[in-house]
């Protein structure tokens, strides 16, 4: 379990900017800039008064290069100090587990569709006879229920999936979507992710839902779903808008059986027409938009 | 009602590509946000800007829900970008790594006028001549 040194400098608003730019980098994937001082519950939002105070923090790994990359920072805050008083860096050590588990005291059943119901697997929680539940530790993995777009993508399937059905999830994060098809009565789903997490986690889910038969994970791209030659009832995809138009080019229609059923999420309503022109063109015919907020859903078929 | 304010939170990270990893992990778990929401939605609005650092500003409200607003990129990304250089100089102010024009200043002070406190264009384009010096870029006239 890698382990990370944040650095922490506690400074005024004119200062953090420079501080961020020197120490970006140096640090993984960026810094966090706090504003200090606000009361909670003080403020309505829009209120706030500007920063006094903020804290500027990044992190970089606890490896062999650790040393020298705190002697580099030390140097060039020295530097800066020459121009405007520099506070003295605090360093403390962050295990990797501490926000992946921190922000689950948020995380609460959800009721969606008709039936669906949500569990977070360390929450008891009392379910209906006739509710389709799905029990689920997402881990690191995108998919937890509660982003509008999963939500939409859980109604369409329920509306869409058939008994006896084969399905492709790309994308598959959590393996929610892959999870309700196969208890919706998909015969089979292939879940597919770039990310092999999501591969890892997708399995765990599918055992602990009792679907491990119906679903297989896979770590891959729509390359390799097309590779294999075989077409789906009803293929799901809860990604990007733009990643969505790029797998529309790359072949998205050939995973699809004439008469087949599309569901493409992840996408905002103002690239709702690019997303659409861009199915058409693979042969798809958009026939609903699916909305929560801004949060789009497109549903399509292909023409039998 | 306004929704109550528990914390603001600025992220200066890579367009399209937000992740549970630090610095978002522990800048957004410790108000205990969903990680996964954040970084869907940011990387959804973002993903036209592959490349640049496009900084979100979040604002977290006492019930648990948040909501954030793209900013422009940092100064010294729009700084190096118009001077042609990859990075600042390291030992500025004794080091010089390149030179930008007033008119260059100007055109960034355009872009980050709105997320500067400068009250004119002159205001915010003195600041930027500052970052533009801590930098290691010297300003000529064209």
């Amino acid at each position: 379990m890698p382990r990370w040194i944040e650095i922490a400098l506690t400074t005024d608003g004119e200062a953090a900017e420079a501080i961020a730019q020197e120490l970006y980098p140096f640090c993984h994937q960026g810094l966090s800039i706090e504003q200090l001082g606000i009361m909670p519950g003080a403020w309505d939002d829009g209120d706030v008064p500007p920063p006094t105070a903020v804290v500027v923090r990044g992190y970089f790994l606890e490896d062999e290069r650790a040393e020298s990359t705190r002697a580099e920072i030390e140097r060039i805050l020295g530097y800066l100090n020459m121009m405007y008083p520099m506070p003295t860096p605090e360093y403390r050590l962050v295990d990797d587990e501490d926000w992946a588990e921190a922000w689950k005291a948020n995380y609460h059943p959800v009721r969606l569709g008709r039936r669906i119901f949500i569990r977070p697997l360390w929450v008891e929680a009392e379910a209906e006879p006739q509710d389709i539940v799905i029990s689920l530790d997402p881990g690191m993995a995108f998919g937890t229920g509660t982003h509008p777009t999963t939500q939409l993508c859980l109604e369409a399937l329920e509306d869409h999936v058939k008994p006896g059905q084969q399905v492709l999830d790309l994308g598959c994060g959590s393996g929610i979507l892959a999870i309700a098809a196969a208890k919706l009565g998909a015969a089979h789903v292939l879940g597919v992710d770039i990310d092999d997490v999501a591969r890892r986690v997708t399995d765990e889910n599918a055992a602990v839902n009792g679907v491990a038969q119906q679903i297989t994970a896979r770590t891959g791209t729509l390359e390799d779903v097309l590779a294999t030659g075989q077409t789906f009832d009803l293929i799901v995809v809860n990604i990007l808008a733009r990643v969505i138009i790029s797998m529309c080019q790359q072949g998205l229609g050939q995973t699809l059986r004439p008469g087949g059923q599309a569901i493409l999420s992840g996408l905002i309503l103002e690239q709702a027409d690019e997303v659409e022109a861009a199915l058409r063109q693979a042969g798809f015919i958009p026939t609903a938009r699916r909305l929560q907020g801004d949060w789009v859903a497109i549903e399509a078929h292909k023409v039998a | 009602m306004a929704k109550k304010v528990k914390a603001i939170v600025k992220l200066a990270i890579q367009a399209g590509k937000a992740n549970p990893a630090p610095p978002i992990g522990p800048a957004l778990a410790q108000h205990g946000i969903n990680l996964m929401g954040f970084c869907k939605e940011y990387n959804a609005r973002t993903s036209n800007r592959i490349g640049e650092i496009v900084p979100a500003e979040i604002t977290i409200f006492q019930d648990g829900s948040f909501k954030f607003i793209l900013k422009s990129p940092p100064t010294s990304f729009l700084l190096m970008k118009a001077a042609g250089i990859q990075k600042g100089a390291s030992r500025a102010p004794l080091e010089t790594v390149g030179k930008i024009t007033r008119k260059q200043i100007r055109e960034i002070a355009e872009v980050k006028k709105d997320d500067m406190n400068a009250i004119d264009i002159e205001g915010a384009m003195r600041q930027i001549e500052g970052t533009a010096r801590q930098m290691g870029l010297e300003i000529v006239e064209n």
